[in-house]
């Protein structure tokens, strides 16, 4: 007879969000919408931050709209990792999920389930700002020749809403 | 530095990939039963409770409230720190320094009931980082490779961090991984991301760590041993990856030297005896030797290449094994600390530092890619402890060794106030 002593209780946690990127934040993401990148100089020291951030972390100047410039969708690798294993189980089925624990689409949003391997996250240092942009390079092509130090530029996506991966990848040059 | 808190007891539960035969809170409960054992002392006996565990990895909001009973924590002041249990020790560490408390107990627990990718992952921002799928392992992937260009290095000087710590965890029965390795086989086995590899990154654990503190007048009366705390310090770096130097975590020197001025060390190389590190990858050793200063900047790779930082070198460095053998989230860096008390007692068993050590290095970190991290240093006194027995973890009734009479009952507190 099987033993019945040791039980495991199997669950699945959804719970929807709604985060609010705010001003600076908003407007980072609204350039890559329009195939932008933009960086925040800060007044003090001149430092050029892109991606976004609330505040230098030098001088503790909380940025405004006005400080923001428009970058080239360029720059330089600084450090990279190819992702080879899968970590992942396989996304869940957003038909299965909505059924069983709420009535969302939002698992079918690229935010909410990594992308598959093998990919390469890197630190671009953008032309003209001073801290790195970690944001994807795809395709085994440029995986191959992907370097510190390695050009690379932007690739934009066909439809884009204002998120992170409206920059699809970046591609070797 | 004035020696005010010393560790007086302590206990782990072995760390296992996964024991689905037992509740969290048994696993805490006779974690913490075993502490006080060991201690001599009761839960009665204990002011005040600070605990680590992760919400994500529960699967609950403020999820120590579920587990104050196991913690032995109910009618007592409680808190909990979302860090290494590490930090769950500054801060009990803290609260007796203000004499409000006289002892503490320090509960670590790290289960993994979700697969811990998902509990890094969700360390991550919605806007920035999460889409990429940033988790622990690509993210301290995108830090090693800083560091190897940084200082034009191969991977053989991490494989080398992997060799020793997994000899050293053979000798450790209370680890996970006891199996030793070779360098040809670290390099060969499967890349996760580059530069990390299978066998560059801990594995999958769990386990509960429960320590216990006590002020200086009552430290001396509950061990013959008291493993004193002599300096800590702490620092916390910027979060988003590409905002930070990531070849050379300031935080973590920072958070060294503060330790060495409360310390009074100048040279720590010199003036300390060993090191208990948290590494949660294999490049992580060796970026932790120099921010520690016991390598300068580059070079932590000669403390392997030279066999200094081995069991039976000048400067062992994780002769438990460290976490690349068994790293329960939340729990691997307080293990630390009781791997440093375990040696500087000379209650190592196997895996003893056969040299006269008198002072030790502990250092723990939390976040992604050494983010934050903290340092201790310990030291014991200068009388070489007697060798002691190493009694087995989780007896039914451990023998109590400690001086009843001096033990502080409830009847000596309520005349106290």
């Amino acid at each position: 007879m099987e033993s019945n002593q040791y039980r495991v209780l199997e669950g699945n946690i959804s719970v929807p969000y709604r985060w609010t990127p705010g001003d600076i934040y908003g407007r980072f993401l609204g350039g890559l919408k329009e195939k932008k990148i933009l960086g925040f100089r800060c007044p003090e020291c001149k430092k050029v931050y892109a991606p976004a951030t609330d505040i230098c972390t030098a001088c503790y100047y909380g940025f405004k709209p006005e400080d923001q410039v428009e970058l080239p969708d360029a720059g330089v690798v600084k450090s990279f990792t190819v992702v080879r294993a899968n970590l992942w189980p396989p996304k869940p089925d957003p038909e299965v999920v909505s059924k069983a624990i709420a009535p969302t689409k939002l698992v079918d949003h690229p935010l909410l389930w990594p992308p598959d391997p093998p990919y390469a996250l890197v630190a671009v240092r953008i032309e003209g700002a001073d801290t790195d942009f970690i944001h994807m390079v795809k395709g085994e092509k440029n995986l191959g020749k992907l370097k510190v130090g390695s050009k690379v530029k932007a690739v934009w996506g066909e439809q884009r809403e204002g998120y992170l991966l409206d920059l699809d990848h970046f591609e070797v040059v | 530095m004035e020696r005010k808190v010393a560790i007086v007891g302590w206990a782990q539960s072995p760390i296992v990939e996964r024991d689905e035969r037992i509740h969290k809170t048994e696993m805490i409960s006779r974690t913490v039963a075993a502490a006080l054992s060991k201690s001599g002392l009761s839960i009665g006996d204990i002011d005040t409770v600070i605990s680590a565990s992760c919400d994500t990895m529960d699967g609950a909001s403020i999820s120590n409230v579920f587990v104050v009973e196991s913690m032995g924590a109910f009618m007592k002041e409680e808190s909990k720190v979302e860090e290494d249990g590490a930090y769950a020790a500054l801060y009990a560490y803290l609260r007796l320094l203000t004499g409000h408390h006289k002892t503490a107990l320090i509960v670590a627990h790290g289960r993994v009931d979700t697969p811990p990718q998902f509990y890094s992952w969700m360390m991550t921002d919605p806007f920035l980082l999460r889409p990429l799928g940033v988790e622990m392992v690509s993210a301290f992937a995108l830090q090693a490779r800083s560091y190897l260009s940084r200082y034009n290095l191969d991977e053989r000087p991490a494989a080398k961090v992997v060799v020793k710590n997994r000899a050293n965890g053979v000798k450790n029965p209370n680890t996970q991984v006891r199996i030793p390795i070779s360098e040809a086989e670290v390099l060969k086995s499967p890349v996760l991301a580059s530069p990390i590899k299978l066998a560059d990154a801990s594995p999958r654990s769990e386990g509960a760590c429960a320590l216990i503190l006590a002020n200086r007048d009552l430290a001396r009366k509950i061990t013959p041993d008291p493993v004193w705390i002599e300096g800590v310090g702490y620092n916390h770096d910027l979060y988003y990856l590409g905002h930070r130097d990531l070849a050379r975590p300031e935080s973590l020197a920072r958070a060294a030297q503060m330790a060495y001025a409360q310390a009074g060390i100048k040279n720590p190389r010199k003036e300390t005896d060993f090191a208990e590190v948290y590494e949660p990858f294999s490049f992580a050793e060796l970026m932790l030797y120099e921010g520690l200063g016991l390598a300068e900047p580059g070079e932590g790779r000669k403390l392997v290449e030279k066999g200094i930082a081995n069991l039976d070198g000048a400067y062992p460095v994780n002769a438990s094994g460290g976490a690349l053998c068994g790293n329960p989230i939340f729990v691997a860096g307080l293990i630390r600390m009781v791997e440093a008390a375990r040696q500087l007692t000379g209650q190592a068993g196997e895996y003893q530092i056969k040299k006269d050590i008198r002072r030790g290095l502990v250092h723990a970190t939390s976040g992604f890619c050494l983010q934050s991290n903290i340092v201790y240093v310990l030291g014991r006194d200068e009388a070489k402890p007697k060798p002691v027995k190493v009694k087995k973890q989780f007896k039914a009734k451990a023998k109590v060794k400690v001086k009843t009479k001096a033990r502080p009952t409830r009847r000596k507190k309520a005349r106290r106030k």
